[in-house]
């Protein structure tokens, strides 16, 4: 009896241990699957929202129902559609009605900021009326305040109507007048910064009013002035009459306005045009209205630079570290150390470094530098304060692991035959390593580069306590003496992403716009970590040959 | 060698081969010696605090009709109407010595005839009871003759009438010092400088002046992790706060609500990373055909690349309200994903071979590529249904009922979910190398006697590789404990004491990162900053060289096998 019992126990055990391990390989299946789910759909995210940011969108215009009866006309886009309970509604002060337990909420972007209404919204979707796409409803892209959403009615110039009507004539002729506002917007801001600004610098260097000089300088600057004034009378002399969703009239001049087109009545090519248009100005412009819009270009170039820097200071030292860590040094207790602390830093968290760069490189170190070069200019500190130079330091330090195990991994894969035959024939060490292991090595070195870019390009928190600000008013770069500013605050993608995503007055604005930073910097750096693995698999194909 | 072959090296080549040889030398020294410098820098920054207070005579001079020291602190007793108070509240047995208020008034230090400090302080605990007794300070039996206090620190200062002097920081419970003061017996009045750097008696008709050297008295064991009563609180409290919440209040200076989230939100994270890694890992190595494993690998890899800054905005913002709107369908993922794989494989597994062969053991993940999506995504669709059959229609309020858990938008799951997803690659790609390059001899052997593959698998291969997955999971861990940007983003950084799911958190990285820009440098505050970051450096230290050697033990193995 027992012996029977235990034998059914032991099969069904054994039965229960296949399908178990059966069940086991099932879900190991499975893990990996969700791996892969996670990384697709985090790169599914990041691409859709992100390029999604510059596509023109259709301008809805809806009738919504109010209490009492009325309607109230409204022009937007809608930016998110959701499912929210009743009950949630309900809560929230919300009137429902009765009906399904599920109810569909949109979230219309509104704009005209300066007008009073809110810019965001969200409706329940039951209280729509009517939903239509006008053709003639504009998109004014403006500098301050936001896009503005309106009916243009009439083009004026200085006070006299030019064109009226919603027709094509309208059309062209508020693109003619945009481009011209543009142009001598532009003009503007050359002479502005240009003669303008070298003009009164000029005379400002001359102290005394006695100096004969004085007088063709305030004359200059006359001149100047008298141009600008005629520029800035171009810019502002259109104005677009338009009207808002609910018929009110308003007066909008051109001066402030960047863009304006009709998305409902787009071709597809004219879409795409815009579209890469849009893309461009992210990419090549500055950012405007506390960073809740415009471009990301001083981020891009701040990132380049602090990147490029760190790479200029982490190569040699690092490429030297691996070189003796492999080829001079006895390998010993001393080089074992070495490797250990190597690896360790490797694991040491960024923020870490942030702290000793701090501490250590601003504070310390600069305000030695401060106390022996700029003691004219004390207390108020020139390096003594985070900045460009420190910055590079602290992340050469923090990427120096990457360059040294890439180079040294590297320089294991040249066969020993190489550098004998290169002794054997006279050649000193040094010239061994310059002409024969270095340049064999050039793509290990290369991958450990580009990986210490990609790194560094990524790092945001001890960049956070050694230079990086949300807004810039100058880039690290200039044609001003010494040209590159080592001491100056700079902009950087990752940290851009992190202000305007968290700390941004009007979160909803900014959203798309957080997308698509981090679409360009996620692009970035996984291209130069594929980069990275193709150049590593053509140094393994270089020594397959030579192995054999 | 030069003689060997004949060859004259001339001048230049040998100076340049000396050159060589320096240059190198030099930078690998270098990157020693920096790594060095960076941990001694930190030392250096944190060593102060430990540094022992000191007072000295500085001079004497005839007493005038003022203060002893010009906008210093003399003695500022209790009333008598709180001290009468304490009594009959039962707080206070003895019979009270000399008294000082503290923090504006809202705490008073009361000396007694056998030479206890007895601090009592205003607590919020219950209406009826306004004072309780904070803390005891065993003075070793000084008689107190004279008490004052620091007016921004809660540093005092008790006189015995023979000239032996205590400093003490009370909410520290630090003394520090104790000294017989030269010329100060018999003192008639006593004064403390404002800030505290100068402290003052008159004994008869001259003043002497003594030098204070006390930078951080706030700084002790007690003070960094274990839990203080501070006015105002009902209760001991370990607490985080360095800008002080009111006047009179004093910098809070715990660090253990920041250790403890740190771990908290490493925990979590490790919770998600190290099942799905590992399980991921061990697939991919041991049964991935090779054409997927080339893809999968380095795609999965590639992932530990994406800048965390981009993951945690995308758990604060993406993320965060999505996991809230569906908490119940989230919650039930793990269950669902177990239950739909295992019923899918059974599934596969009883159709007929012709069915079966077409998609073999090697290209499965293709396979459930599409189920665990689907999985996920009926899992998440089905919350509503799932809030109203199990938890009454609304997951945080039966949270709240149920345990007393207000549910916070951005907590430690979210954090967990997405730092599990910046720990997966390290933990997976450590893992896969290991069990790749168990010799195939051992498992081929193993087969060859007859075990199924799953028993190789857990029988021979796991354990030969167990130090590797040991290191896989440590240098995870250490990287999420490090990890700044993405507990940033993703919480609400309340440094709270808790371990739920479904609250926030303040980890030691986020908090030096908020703070350490606008800490004042040399302030205990700064100085705490440095120790918070090199408690992290010392723990990833040690976590990473535990893994390395861990590490060269597997490689050992391999050797022997």
């Amino acid at each position: 009896m027992t012996t029977r019992r235990r034998s059914v126990r032991e099969r069904f055990g054994a039965g229960l241990r296949r399908q178990g391990g059966d069940a086991l390989e099932w879900l190991a299946a499975a893990a990996a699957a969700l791996a892969l789910v996670a990384v697709l759909a985090l790169v599914a995210l990041l691409t859709v929202r992100g390029l999604g940011h510059f596509w023109p969108g259709s301008l809805k215009a809806l009738e919504v129902r109010e209490g009492g009866g009325a309607t109230e006309s409204l022009l937007g886009h809608v930016l998110a559609r959701r499912n929210v309970p009743a009950l949630q509604l309900r809560e929230a002060g919300l009137a429902p009605g009765p009906g399904p337990e599920q109810r569909e909420r949109l979230l219309l972007r509104l704009g005209n900021r300066d007008l009073g209404a809110p810019e965001f919204r969200w409706l329940l979707a039951s209280d729509i009326v009517e939903e239509r796409t006008p053709p003639a409803a504009t998109v004014l892209e403006r500098s301050e305040w936001g896009p503005l959403f309106a009916y243009p009615l009439a083009l004026r110039d200085d006070g006299t109507t030019l064109v009226a009507g919603d027709g094509p004539a309208l059309r062209t002729a508020l693109a003619e007048a945009l481009a011209a506002t543009v142009q001598a917007r532009e003009a503007l801001r050359a002479l502005e910064q240009g003669p303008l600004a070298a003009a009164s610098a000029a005379l400002a260097r001359l102290r005394s009013s006695a100096d004969p000089r004085v007088t063709a300088a305030r004359e200059r600057l006359a001149a100047v002035e008298t141009e600008r004034r005629s520029l800035r009378r171009a810019v502002e002399r259109y104005t677009l009459q338009v009207a808002l969703a609910d018929g009110q009239r308003v007066e909008q001049p051109l001066a402030t306005v960047l863009r304006a087109y009709q998305p409902n009545a787009l071709s597809l090519p004219a879409r795409l045009g815009l579209y890469f248009s849009q893309l461009w100005d992210f990419v090549s412009g500055a950012p405007r209205e506390g960073n809740t819009d415009g471009g990301v270009f001083p981020a891009i170039f701040g990132t380049v630079a602090l990147v490029l820097l760190t790479a200029v200071l982490v190569t040699p030292l690092g490429v030297l570290a691996a070189v003796y860590l492999h080829e001079y040094a006895r390998q010993g207790p001393l080089t074992r150390l070495v490797r250990i602390a190597v690896n360790n830093l490797a694991g040491v968290p960024s923020l870490v470094f942030g702290v000793f760069g701090l501490g250590f490189f601003v504070y310390v170190l600069g305000g030695e530098i401060d106390a022996l070069f700029f003691a004219d200019r004390l207390p108020s500190p020139t390096f003594g304060s985070p900045g460009l130079l420190w910055a590079s330091l602290t992340l050469a330090l923090l990427t120096l692991p990457v360059v040294i195990v890439a180079t040294e991994e590297g320089l294991a894969r040249i066969p020993r035959s190489v550098r004998e035959g290169s002794l054997a024939l006279g050649a000193t060490r040094a010239e061994t390593l310059w002409r024969v292991v270095l340049p064999m090595a050039t793509p290990a070195m290369m991958t450990g580069l580009v990986l210490a870019v990609a790194r560094a390009a990524g790092e945001v928190a001890p960049l956070m306590l050694v230079g990086v600000v949300k807004l810039a008013p100058k880039l690290p770069v200039s044609d001003e003496f010494p040209y590159l500013h080592l001491e100056q605050k700079f902009m950087n993608l990752g940290f851009h992403i992190y202000d305007i995503g968290f700390h941004s007055p009007d979160p909803d604005a900014t959203r798309s716009l957080v997308y698509a930073t981090a679409f360009l910097l996620v692009a970035l750096i996984l291209v130069l970590n594929l980069a990275a693995v193709i150049l590593r698999n053509r140094l393994r194909e270089r020594y397959k040959s030579l192995d054999t | 060698m030069s003689r060997l072959a004949g060859i004259r090296v001339d001048r230049r080549r040998r100076w340049v081969d000396r050159a060589t040889s320096a240059l190198v030398g030099a930078a690998g020294v270098g990157v020693l010696g920096t790594i060095l410098l960076m941990l001694l820098y930190l030392f250096w920054e944190v060593t102060p605090l430990l540094q022992p207070a000191a007072i000295s005579y500085s001079h004497s001079e005839a007493a005038g009709d003022g203060a002893l020291l010009p906008g210093g602190r003399g003695p500022d007793p209790a009333s008598p109407a709180l001290l009468a108070g304490l009594e009959t509240a039962g707080l206070l047995a003895r019979p009270a010595g000399p008294s000082v208020r503290l923090a504006g008034g809202r705490a008073v230090l009361v000396a007694t005839g056998d030479g206890e400090l007895l601090e009592f302080g205003r607590t919020s605990a219950a209406p009826d009871r306004p004072w309780a007794l904070f803390r005891r300070l065993d003075s070793g039996g000084l008689p107190v003759r004279w008490l004052v206090a620091e007016p921004q620190r809660a540093v005092v200062f008790a006189l015995a009438a023979d000239g032996r002097l205590q400093a003490w920081h009370t909410a520290a419970e630090r003394r520090l010092f104790a000294t017989r003061l030269p010329r100060a017996a018999g003192a008639e009045a006593v004064a403390v400088a404002a800030d505290g750097t100068a402290f003052a008696v008159r004994v008869g008709e001259t003043v002497h002046h003594y030098r204070v050297r006390n930078p951080h008295p706030e700084v002790s064991f007690t003070s960094l992790w274990a839990s203080a009563w501070h006015p105002d609180y009902p209760a001991p409290a370990r607490v985080w706060q360095s800008s002080p919440a009111g006047a009179g209040d004093e910098p809070k200076l715990n660090l253990a609500p920041l250790a403890l989230g740190t771990f908290k939100a490493a925990l979590y994270s490790m919770l998600f990373a190290a099942p799905l890694g590992v399980l991921a890992a061990v697939y991919t190595a041991y049964f991935m055909a090779r054409p997927l494993r080339r893809v999968v690998k380095p795609g999965i890899e590639l992932m530990e690349a994406v800048p965390t800054v981009v993951l945690g905005f995308i758990a604060g913002l993406w993320l965060a309200p999505r996991v809230e709107h569906a908490l119940a369908g989230v919650l039930a993922a793990p269950l669902v994903l177990v239950a739909g794989v295992v019923a899918v494989g059974a599934l596969w597994s009883s159709l007929p071979g012709r069915w079966r062969r077409r998609v073999p053991l090697g290209y499965r993940p293709l396979l459930m590529l599409p189920v665990v999506a689907l999985l996920a995504w009926a899992s998440v669709a089905a919350s509503p249904l799932i809030e109203t059959a199990c938890f009454g229609g609304d997951v945080s309020g039966w949270l709240e009922r149920e345990f007393g858990i207000a549910y916070q938008q951005r907590n430690a799951l979210v954090v967990g979910m997405a730092m599990g997803f910046a720990v997966l690659p390290t933990v997976f790609s450590i893992t896969e190398d290991a069990i790749f390059s168990v010799p195939r001899g051992l498992s081929d052997g193993s087969l060859a006697l007859g075990a199924t593959r799953w028993q190789t698998l857990t029988g021979v291969v796991l354990p030969t590789a167990s130090p590797g997955i040991f290191s896989a999971l440590m240098i995870g861990l250490g990287r999420a404990i490090g990890e700044t940007m993405i507990v940033l983003m993703a919480t609400g950084n309340t440094p709270i004491l808790d371990v739920d799911p479904f609250t926030g958190l303040r980890s030691l990285s986020a908090n030096i990162a908020m703070e350490a820009p606008e800490s004042i440098v040399g302030s205990t505050h700064f100085r705490v900053l440095f120790l918070a970051a090199l408690l992290l450096f010392a723990f990833t230290f040690v976590i990473n060289t535990l893994a390395e050697l861990v590490r060269q033990r597997l490689r050992y193995r391999y050797a022997a096998g």
